[in-house]
């Protein structure tokens, strides 16, 4: 056995679950969108071709979450990219020396290591109209009563604040992580000659930094696309269809409620090439500009 | 080489082992093993501490996974539908009975309930709810009817007297609609088959309205159904959100934010729970407000099934009717009374013992006697009903939030909808 074949032997099962982990799920998820399965039902399953994707063209409940997904992706993306790493971090690395410093990286990785689904439903008790903070503070200031998961204008926001504090803070330490690892003299030399601050930031320590902090961007967007769990736990989707989003939507097609597995996969999958072609479209684009 | 070699040997071996010792471990121990998917209720807390006499007595191991409802009914679904079979006994309730025994995912249940567990003991009316086809499915396990619950000291004060009417109903709710202090009332708006739809569903019959006609054809987009969302939305305008599930409204009557509200009889020990509720001596109870077609109360339970694919064994089956006998026995009926779960339970002797007389307020006693002369079961009993519901309990909470915002909504529109929606749902079949 040469040695490239005995690694290969030891990577065999590696492969397996990988398969099994990654692909087989993706695989089953198109072969199942071209055809009827439904939980609900003990008919036979069938080949259905493209009839799933039809449905979905003339489904006004998909058009409003794929609406309601782009809003989310939108604002919890630069809502915590830009109030992380673009305001906090060079703030804080500003202010900051030392052990404050590491006080503060500490700090802002905490929200991040909470389990989601309990910060979810500390939240939602703060958002609570008859028993929680935020009203008591909305009334103490004068402006009543504020419907932040109740009112189809709000909810979608106010869940997104939830996700802007968790991945703001995180980010912030990522970015300032990444500021020490920009050479002391290029800073120097621009404060030699007489830049500001933020022309320091705009100029000289961000484009030394923009690739690392690019891959954080796409794995904040990657994430804010496959958000569930505070939705789930705050709305459901609600008010009405306000805050559903394609995993939303395509859960209750699924498993929720309607056992509508096929038409799930369709969404499922149609999310998959969007996200895949968006983020390509975004990557050739930004690297085109940092070029 | 000899180095590789004696790797390879110990991957192939260590690869080998493994799986020797998963089938020893599967295999080691003839006990059955019941997996029960359930969801979390203080009940099952307390009926979990005796679970090791039933285990020791039977020689069955008894794991319970519990799940957030909702995610519980999909859960037992995804597992009957494909056949995985990872659970024994399935929680059910009246919302996917007829859904689960029209597919041939349940055992009819007293093939396999114990004789000495008294099966002709439960009330027939829940029997008949967890029923299909005239056949029973489930053992019940709670008893649900709609009460009004009111804020005595309040009432008092003011010299209100108890409404009889839902009109008596809807002045009381305003009369005392003071936010953020206190509201007039709280009901359910978070949609779905069973959460909004449930509590409205009693509204819509009286106000005669119905689900479906005696053909299977869906008309709750009747006149009759139009006035009972308007009045609905009156009720949810005088709450403190358009979109609160039960837990919600239990936790602002507690907190002593609310004055009147009508909702299941068995959500009383929560309030009763001193720990939980600031108005644990200040409550009253009657039987719920009459519309134009009388007082109507929702009948509901939750029962314990046993799973077909689940349970692939004679000895499998017999075990789960063991569990569930045990589990909805008089004796654990009268440990939940005891302990302070008393409503949770589904048996007239229970109702009738001097055990649940002393644990509960004689006004309350009666006020359920008057509510289960007016029960009836408000769904549809049809497999197809959870997703009506769901997309129903949609389209209803989109116009509580727009009422509740002074935004401008179309109730025909809505109903329109969500019967054009049942009709595709009803044809596909």
């Amino acid at each position: 056995m040469t040695k490239k074949q005995f690694f290969l032997l030891f990577m065999i099962p590696a492969f397996a679950i990988l398969f099994f982990l990654a692909f087989y799920p993706l695989i089953s998820a198109v072969y199942y969108s071209l055809h009827n399965w439904d939980l609900r039902s003990t008919r036979p399953i069938r080949f259905v071709g493209l009839q799933n994707y039809l449905r979905l063209l003339t489904d006004p409940r998909f058009s409003n979450a794929l609406r309601v997904t782009g809003v989310w992706l939108v604002t919890t993306l630069f809502g915590s990219v830009f109030l992380g790493g673009g305001l906090l971090a060079p703030l804080i690395h500003d202010f900051t020396r030392g052990r404050w410093r590491t006080f503060c990286l500490f700090v802002f990785i905490i929200p991040a290591l909470l389990p989601r689904i309990g910060a979810a439903y500390m939240w939602r008790l703060m958002y609570s109209p008859a028993i929680g903070l935020f009203n008591y503070f909305t009334r103490l200031i004068g402006i009543g009563r504020v419907g932040f998961l109740d009112n189809p204008a709000y909810a979608l926001f106010s869940i997104a604040v939830i996700d802007i504090w968790q991945w703001s803070l995180l980010i912030a330490a990522l970015t300032m992580i990444l500021f020490e690892e920009v050479p002391q003299e290029i800073i120097e030399a621009g404060v030699l000659d007489g830049a500001r601050r933020w022309q320091l930031y705009r100029y000289l320590i961000f484009p030394v930094i923009i690739p690392p902090f690019l891959s954080i961007f796409f794995i904040k967007a990657m994430e804010s696309l496959r958000t569930f769990d505070f939705i789930f736990v705050l709305t459901a989707g609600g008010p009405g269809k306000s805050t559903e989003t394609i995993d939303m939507y395509a859960y209750w097609q699924g498993i929720g409620s309607a056992g509508r597995i096929s038409y799930a996969s369709a969404m499922s999958t149609t999310m998959l090439v969007l996200t895949i072609v968006l983020i390509t479209l975004v990557w050739k684009g930004l690297a085109k500009w940092h070029s | 080489m000899k180095r590789k070699l004696f790797l390879l040997i110990l991957f192939v071996a260590s690869t080998l082992l493994l799986f020797l010792a998963m089938t020893f471990a599967v295999s080691a121990s003839d006990r059955v093993v019941i997996n029960v998917l359930s969801q979390p209720r203080r009940e099952w807390e307390l009926l979990e501490q005796y679970l090791p006499e039933f285990e020791e007595r039977e020689n069955i191991d008894v794991v319970i996974h519990y799940f957030a409802e909702l995610e519980r009914r999909s859960r037992s679904r995804l597992d009957a539908a494909t056949g995985a079979g990872l659970y024994q006994v399935y929680y059910i309730d009246e919302a996917n009975v007829a859904e689960f025994a029209a597919n041939g995912w349940l055992v009819p249940i007293r093939d396999y309930y114990p004789a000495e567990y008294d099966f002709e003991g439960f009330s027939q009316p829940l029997v008949n709810v967890l029923s299909y086809d005239g056949v029973a499915y489930g053992a019940p396990m709670t008893f649900e009817g709609e009460i009004m619950f009111y804020r005595k000291d309040l009432f008092e004060a003011d010299g209100i007297a108890v409404p009889e009417t839902l009109d008596d109903y809807l002045e009381v709710v305003k009369h005392f609609h003071n936010p953020p202090d206190l509201y007039g009332t709280a009901t359910r708006g978070l949609r779905g088959s069973g959460m909004n739809v449930w509590r409205f569903s009693p509204y819509l019959r009286r106000f005669e309205g119905r689900y479906l006609d005696e053909d299977g054809n869906p008309v709750f987009n009747s006149p009759e159904a139009v006035q009972a969302v308007e009045y609905y939305i009156e009720l949810i305008k005088h709450s403190p959100s358009p979109t609160m599930s039960w837990s919600d409204v239990m936790d602002a009557f507690a907190a002593g934010k609310i004055a009147i509200a009508s909702f299941a009889n068995l959500k009383m020990d929560y309030l009763m729970d001193p720990e939980e509720s600031v108005v644990v001596d200040k409550m009253g109870y009657a039987p719920p407000a009459a519309g134009p077609k009388g007082r109507v109360s929702n009948t509901s339970t939750h029962g314990l099934a046993i799973s077909s694919p689940g349970c692939r064994t004679e000895e499998e089956r017999v075990a789960a009717g063991k569990f569930i006998g045990w589990f909805t026995s008089k004796e654990n009926e009268i440990r939940k009374v005891l302990a302070g779960s008393g409503l949770t339970n589904a048996r007239t002797s229970t109702f009738a013992s001097p055990e649940f007389a002393a644990a509960y307020p004689a006004e309350f006693i009666e006020a359920q006697l008057a509510m289960m002369e007016a029960q009836e079961l408000t769904i549809p009993q049809i497999p197809q009903w959870p997703e009506i519901g769901d997309y129903l309990g949609l389209k209803l909470e989109e116009l509580f939030a727009k009422a509740y915002v002074g935004e401008p909504y179309d109730i025909q529109a809505a109903l329109d909808d969500a019967v054009r929606y049942a009709q595709e749902v009803l044809a596909e079949e």
